[in-house]
């Protein structure tokens, strides 16, 4: 229990961008970089160097899973793609985040002011 | 086209005599102005180090500058067609030589205070470094430009586990290709490939330093906590 409460802390920015880009969709690695990137106005650029590290921080939280895609796109050398969803418990983080940001801007003291 | 040759191979052999004359001066003035920096200094040595440091260290980049000049002229007056575009190489060697330049002014600015071996050992390193780079650029420009490509996912295919090649170089020649579609110059292509395939050395380099300290975590807390 403690570590889900903690769990909305244990997620970097990059790590929650990441999460974020497919929450609605599954996506590939190309595609969460561009999404990042397209979303961000071109002011966050994920690299390779640090999206494959992230993805699988992700997975081994258990707050992504991966699947390999069945077609083999020619630009790809006729590699497959690996395609990333969000789970039920990375909702929740997610969920869990916003409602903390959302209690921490709405908070006011009890007596008053400090 | 004789004339020419040989009027290209005169400016070889001229542009190569004053490269390795300026290196010969830059080693012989860079070793006395640290010598006169660090060995017992008094005002006078050390205003004469000073002075001795910087045309050294200007002496260097023109040494530079006209050996990568001097390898350009030597290849073209072999009559052979080597270097596609000439503005390409001179425009990489000036990178090349402004890196080694700032890099060797903040050495000695951020090492002033510390034994002039490690000057030595950083500097001179640095610039083997340099020459052994040239010299694999010089290889990697000879291969015709479609291999080029090919050639690097080969590469990246030694290195990089199997669990991970389809899926990332996948993407890297899924990004190249459509890179390619919106027409941006081959040169950025390139340049965007290779900091993609470094990224991905990047990412293997993690995955195995981030398990190998788990096992160590693991390790531990069987150790100290049961």
């Amino acid at each position: 229990m403690k570590k889900n409460q903690d769990s909305i802390f244990d997620l970097s920015p990059k790590e929650e961008a990441v999460l974020t880009s497919v929450f609605y969709r599954e996506r590939y690695g190309l595609e969460i970089i561009e999404a990042v990137k397209e979303a961000s106005g071109g002011k966050i650029k994920l690299g390779f160097g640090s999206l494959y590290p992230t993805l699988h921080k992700l997975e081994e939280k258990g707050y992504l899973e991966a699947r390999w895609g069945d077609e083999t796109p020619e630009e790809r050398g006729g590699a497959r793609r690996r395609y990333y969803r969000i789970t039920g418990l990375g909702v929740k983080v997610l969920a869990q985040k916003k409602q903390f940001l959302d209690d921490l801007a709405g908070w006011e003291p009890a007596w008053g002011g400090v | 086209m004789f004339f020419n040759q040989e009027r290209g191979q005169w400016r070889f052999k001229l542009i190569t005599s004053i490269s390795i004359i300026s290196l010969i001066l830059f080693i012989v003035g860079d070793v006395l102005g640290i010598v006169c920096l660090f060995f017992n200094p008094n005002l006078g040595k050390t205003i004469f180090g000073i002075v001795l440091f910087f045309p050294a260290h200007f002496l260097i980049l023109l040494a530079l500058v006209l050996m990568v000049w001097s390898g350009f002229q030597g290849i073209v007056s072999d009559g052979s067609e080597k270097f596609k575009s000439w503005k390409e190489t001179l425009t990489n060697a000036f990178l090349g030589i402004v890196i080694v330049g700032i890099f060797i002014l903040l050495s000695d600015l951020t090492l002033l205070n510390v034994p002039f071996g490690i000057h030595l050992l950083f500097s001179y390193s640095f610039l083997l470094l340099l020459l052994f780079c040239s010299q694999v650029y010089r290889r990697w420009l000879a291969i015709p430009e479609e291999d080029r490509y090919a050639r690097f996912i080969a590469l990246l295919e030694e290195i990089i586990p199997i669990q991970f090649q389809e899926e990332w170089l996948g993407d890297l020649q899924e990004q190249h290709n459509q890179l390619i579609d919106e027409g941006i110059p081959h040169w950025k292509v390139s340049f965007i490939t290779l900091l993609t395939g470094l990224g991905l050395i990047r990412s293997y380099l993690w995955l195995k330093f981030h398990k190998l300290v788990s096992r160590w975590i693991t390790r531990a807390n069987k150790v100290f906590l049961g």
